[in-house]
């Protein structure tokens, strides 16, 4: 005797059984030949013969898995990436070498359309892995760009095109870019994009995005609000964007803004502007940034305030000679709002020195003069880099 | 009910969705790597156009006709014909399909020395004298070379097309 449930269980089997021989049947006496639309002509005309003779498979019973079929489609992947090692002594930590960063950057062009990149990065000889950044570019034509994922936040210059070490004069970032704007930034979720020509000289560009945004403890530590990468907390998102214009003269200038709620219980809410500007020509960099964050902090035991204000700004200047040596000055501070600790306030003097090894290829040396306000605390760096970019 | 439910979807996904799509795709792969041979070979001269002649019907003669409209070779236009077996004259290409592989003797008997490149698609086809003969390993169309059979014809194959092919003569 069987159960009802074995017979049931049995009924199935025979069920999904005689399911898979029929459609097998039904597909094995099918003889209609045609062109087939699933196969891509023009495709495979354009491909090498290797290419088409690897392409045709249908991966069952075959070698390989996901990315070897990706492989035979007509997707180009790229691999690049960035090195970054230092050698640091600051007067008050010890001094140590760091394989700071060795970041790689892994990017597909799908069809014409379809751009995709994702930097991961291997941080402090990899004590710190994370992607950087991971997004999927549509571009419906120069003006629209739909951008998907984790991507960069287009708050500033620097924090979408410059903080690489190897494109980045001075060995250390202005604390602006660390601690306000803080470098690099990347958050989850959608972002428009584009850019059109103004005359003959001028193309202004543009950037809107809303995403799950920053997330942290009530007038904390901006930096530390980073990779938020789910919103489990709150359903609020940030949104913001950026103007800017550049030229074929080499001025270029944009403003960029963030807004969003920023605790966990959705109190308090965090806005951040910057402004940047930038001279260039063939050898000469001038280029300056400003930026701003407003926090406001309803638990005032925190603060004492109900909103806490961080501003800063940077001033760098560089020209190179030779073709290969290019000296750096850059002037930075950042200025705390927050009776109850003042001594977050800074300022600091970079000399530098860089050696031009390749296009990509720089070593740098450089010296911080930094003022602690409120301290007597001399904070003084002399440090040394090497950074590829390949 | 359900187990007579799962039977029908299955056999309608069978008949609707799959119907000899494998088949299909295998022709227009063909068409394709007729058309790359051309990049491996090195023609010498021949006429205003070049020409490829399919021995009776054949579902890769659309493609190949397809093909015909959007390529040419050595910056000649592309001339796609179907031809009967006694009837083929001296393009640079025939292609022989399995429907017709009884009459490669008498395409090879026609083509003589004459610098032809034989195409089929029928086992042991490459062994009787073919030029290049179409084999599927697996899901994959793949291509047995007769070099020895390209060489008395005067043809000369890249060395990348010996190299890709899955068995060489």
């Amino acid at each position: 005797m069987t159960s009802p449930r074995t017979a049931r269980l049995l009924s199935h089997s025979l069920a999904g059984t005689a399911a898979i021989a029929l459609m097998t049947c039904s597909s094995a006496f099918a003889q209609t030949p045609s062109t087939s639309d699933k196969v891509d002509l023009d495709k495979l005309l354009e491909m090498d013969l290797e290419t088409v003779l690897e392409q045709q498979t249908s991966g069952r019973g075959d070698v390989g898995s996901f990315g070897y079929r990706l492989g035979t489609s007509d997707s180009k992947v790229d691999i690049h990436g960035y090195v970054t090692n230092e050698y640091i002594d600051a007067e008050n930590a010890n001094s140590t070498f760091d394989n700071h960063y060795f970041n790689l950057l892994v990017g597909t062009q799908v069809g014409e359309k379809i751009f995709a990149e994702i930097q991961l990065e291997y941080e402090h000889g990899g004590e710190e892995i994370q992607a950087r950044y991971a997004q999927v570019d549509y571009k419906i034509n120069n003006a629209l760009i739909i951008r998907t994922g984790k991507f960069l936040i287009p708050i500033n210059t620097f924090n979408e095109y410059l903080y690489p070490e190897y494109i980045n004069k001075a060995i250390s970032r202005p604390f602006i870019n660390r601690n306000i704007a803080p470098t690099a930034w990347a958050e989850v979720g959608l972002q428009l994009r584009g850019s059109f020509q103004l005359g003959e000289h001028w193309t202004p560009f543009y950037s809107a995005y809303v995403v799950n945004g920053l997330e942290g403890d009530p007038g904390g530590d901006i930096r530390g609000m980073r990779n938020n990468h789910r919103d489990r907390n709150n359903d609020n998102k940030a949104f913001g964007g950026r103007i800017g214009v550049t030229s074929d003269f080499g001025f270029e200038a944009g403003a960029g803004t963030y807004y969003g709620v920023y605790t966990p219980d959705g109190d308090d809410d965090l806005l951040i502007g910057s402004f940047d500007a930038a001279y260039t020509n063939e050898n000469f960099t001038l280029r300056a940034e400003y930026s701003l964050a407003n926090m406001s902090v309803s638990d005032t035991s925190v603060t004492q305030q109900t909103s806490i204000e961080r501003n800063g700004a940077s001033l760098t200047a560089s020209y190179i000679f030779n073709q290969r040596f290019e000296p750096i000055v850059r002037y930075d501070f950042m200025a705390w709002d927050d009776p109850a600790d003042e001594t977050k306030d800074k300022s600091r003097i970079y000399l530098g020195m860089n050696y031009r090894i390749s296009n990509t290829m720089n070593a740098k040396v450089g010296y911080e003069l930094i003022t602690n306000e409120g301290t007597d605390v001399d904070d003084n760096v002399l440090s040394f880099q090497l950074a590829l970019g390949f | 009910m359900k187990a007579l439910f799962t039977v029908f979807a299955f056999a309608l996904i069978g008949l609707l969705a799959v119907p000899n799509q494998a088949q299909a795709q295998d022709e227009t792969y063909k068409g394709a790597l007729i058309y790359q041979f051309t990049r491996y070979i090195s023609w010498g001269s021949f006429g205003n156009q070049f020409d490829i002649e399919v021995v009776g019907s054949s579902a890769v003669t659309p493609v190949l006709k397809e093909i015909s409209v959007k390529k040419k070779v050595d910056d000649k236009a592309i001339n796609v014909k179907q031809v009967e077996a006694g009837s083929t004259g001296s393009p640079q290409i025939i292609f022989i399909p399995a429907n017709q592989k009884d009459q490669l003797a008498a395409v090879l008997a026609k083509v003589g020395s004459k610098p032809i490149l034989v195409i089929t698609e029928s086992a042991g086809s490459a062994e009787q004298g073919a030029g290049i003969n179409f084999v599927k390993q697996g899901d994959k169309v793949q291509f047995e070379l007769n070099k020895t059979v390209l060489k008395k014809l005067g043809i000369s194959p890249d060395l990348n097309l010996e190299r890709l092919a899955s068995k060489v003569l």
